[in-house]
């Protein structure tokens, strides 16, 4: 099977899951708190929707063309404060102290920022996209924290993980061929032994019977690690990100599910 | 090459005078008209602008810059008439419409003029989708932000949100559009499903309403 094809099976279960979540969080909008978080994430959903659907269109039509900064970035922009919006809106303590988790990943955005456009070169897409993406990444961190989803070990474990992802990603640029070969495949086995780690932690919580808002916050933790390891992975490991990203994705949908039931 | 500010007067003059008589929506509506050939001729110039400082072929620009800023300029008038004058739905409804189709109207009388085109099933299909695809693209701008402000959403990110809807259908037309054959098929009958689509949206937005009443 070639990367293409597999793009684009990728590319339609996204479309398929996102079909599904459109369908189940529509019937759910409503002025109450717990559904208006429903509707941010109805409204995220169809904004991925039709980002995806600008995207295949554009890589059907135009294979093999880099695509220059155009509507489905502000879309997933749109995605991404909407995401934001509604995990924000399910918080039952919306005030705590998150401020040393909220420091290392406003700079794990911003290191993931910079290490964009050191790869890609295009200032404006990675900036713009960037700054939703810290956004959400911040409101993810801050939520986890409040809602008390991970233990201090696990907090340990995941600040560990990242600063020696940035590490990692920033030194492959610097060190010699053979070197930074080794090093981008020891980055791409932490990128996804943090995604299962984050699958695990939703697992076991779920198991535990744990409160939505818990189960919301790990999800968006984990979709924002899940994202971020897929702009930063070359084919064939950006299709298990994109795969993390999309399970994410499916279980904040029950989660939201389950907060409005609540 | 045409002037296109002459177009532009040549229409709007007559519609001025016209509002002198006219009272009411109907009158309302026409100057949402007036403002939507406005503000097609302002994006005109903007795209035409970026075109030039991005390096970027006409195409290109249809395809990637024109629906953002496009669908931007419609925006505009719009958070004005919301945050300023508050107008109830159905006002605010009435005056994304009449921005939509002054703008799909002044953009086909420009593109025609400037092609030259003189087959009739052509000129039907441009109609028919162009003229479409702007309404639907502005309604559902329009009915995002009522459904926004109705459901307490009309926050910058609701705001986004709405706006990230219009372009990107917007973009994805265009961009379906500017390839022959099937996609361009496909393309033009975007605008009228969407069409359905919002108004399903519409009348169910219309019947939570009246619940609420």
């Amino acid at each position: 099977m070639t990367m293409e094809t597999m793009d684009i099976i990728m590319d339609l279960m996204h479309i398929a899951a996102l079909i599904y979540l459109i369908v189940r969080s529509g019937r759910r909008i409503g002025p109450e708190r717990q559904a208006l978080a429903s509707a941010f994430f109805f409204f995220a959903v169809v904004s991925l929707l039709l980002s995806d659907l600008y995207w295949i269109t554009f890589d059907l039509l135009y294979p093999n063309t880099r695509l220059p900064l155009a509507v489905n970035e502000i879309s997933e922009l749109a995605a991404f404060l909407l995401l934001s919006s509604a995990l924000n809106k399910t918080l039952r303590e919306p005030f705590g102290d998150a401020r040393r988790e909220l420091i290392c990943a406003g700079f794990f955005a911003l290191a993931g920022i910079a290490l964009w456009i050191a790869w890609t070169g295009e200032w404006l897409q990675d900036i713009v996209g960037g700054i939703a993406y810290a956004w959400f990444v911040l409101c993810s961190v801050r939520a986890a924290k409040l809602t008390g989803a991970m233990s201090r070990k696990e907090w340990c474990v995941l600040g560990i993980s990242s600063l020696l992802l940035v590490l990692g990603e920033t030194a492959v640029f610097f060190v010699p061929e053979p070197w930074a070969k080794a090093l981008d495949d020891a980055c791409y086995a932490l990128m996804t032994l943090g995604t299962l780690f984050f699958l695990v932690l939703l697992v076991r919580e779920r198991k535990r019977g744990a409160r939505p808002d818990v189960l919301l916050s790990l999800s968006c933790t984990g979709m924002a690690w899940s994202v971020s390891s897929m702009y930063m992975s070359d084919e064939p490991y950006y299709f298990i990100f994109y795969l993390g990203s999309m399970v994410m994705l499916l279980f904040m949908g029950f989660s939201y599910r389950r907060e409005v039931a609540a | 090459m045409i002037y296109a500010e002459n177009i532009l007067l040549c229409i709007a003059i007559p519609m001025l005078l016209s509002m002198l008589f006219l009272r009411g929506k109907v009158r309302r509506f026409l100057l949402a008209f007036l403002v939507g050939m406005g503000i097609s001729l302002l994006s005109a110039y903007i795209s035409g602008y970026l075109t030039l400082i991005a390096d970027l072929e006409a195409e290109a620009t249809a395809i990637f810059l024109s629906p953002i800023v496009e669908e931007g300029m419609k925006f505009l008038p719009l958070m004005f008439l919301l945050f300023l004058l508050q107008p109830e739905d159905e006002v605010f409804t009435m005056a994304a419409v009449g921005i939509g189709a002054g703008f799909a109207t002044f953009e086909n009388c420009c593109y025609i003029l400037s092609s030259g085109i003189e087959r009739l099933s052509y000129v039907l299909i441009r109609g028919m989708a162009v003229g479409v695809m702007h309404i639907v693209s502005v309604l559902a701008l329009a009915l995002g932000l009522e459904a926004a402000r109705r459901f307490r959403l009309l926050t910058f990110p609701g705001m986004v949100g709405a706006f990230s809807l219009a372009a990107t259908f917007h973009g994805l037309y265009n961009l379906l559009v500017s390839s022959p054959g099937i996609s361009a098929v496909i393309g033009y009958c975007i605008p009228i499903a969407g069409a359905l689509a919002l108004y399903c949206f519409y009348r169910r937005l219309l019947r939570s309403g009246e619940k609420e009443n």
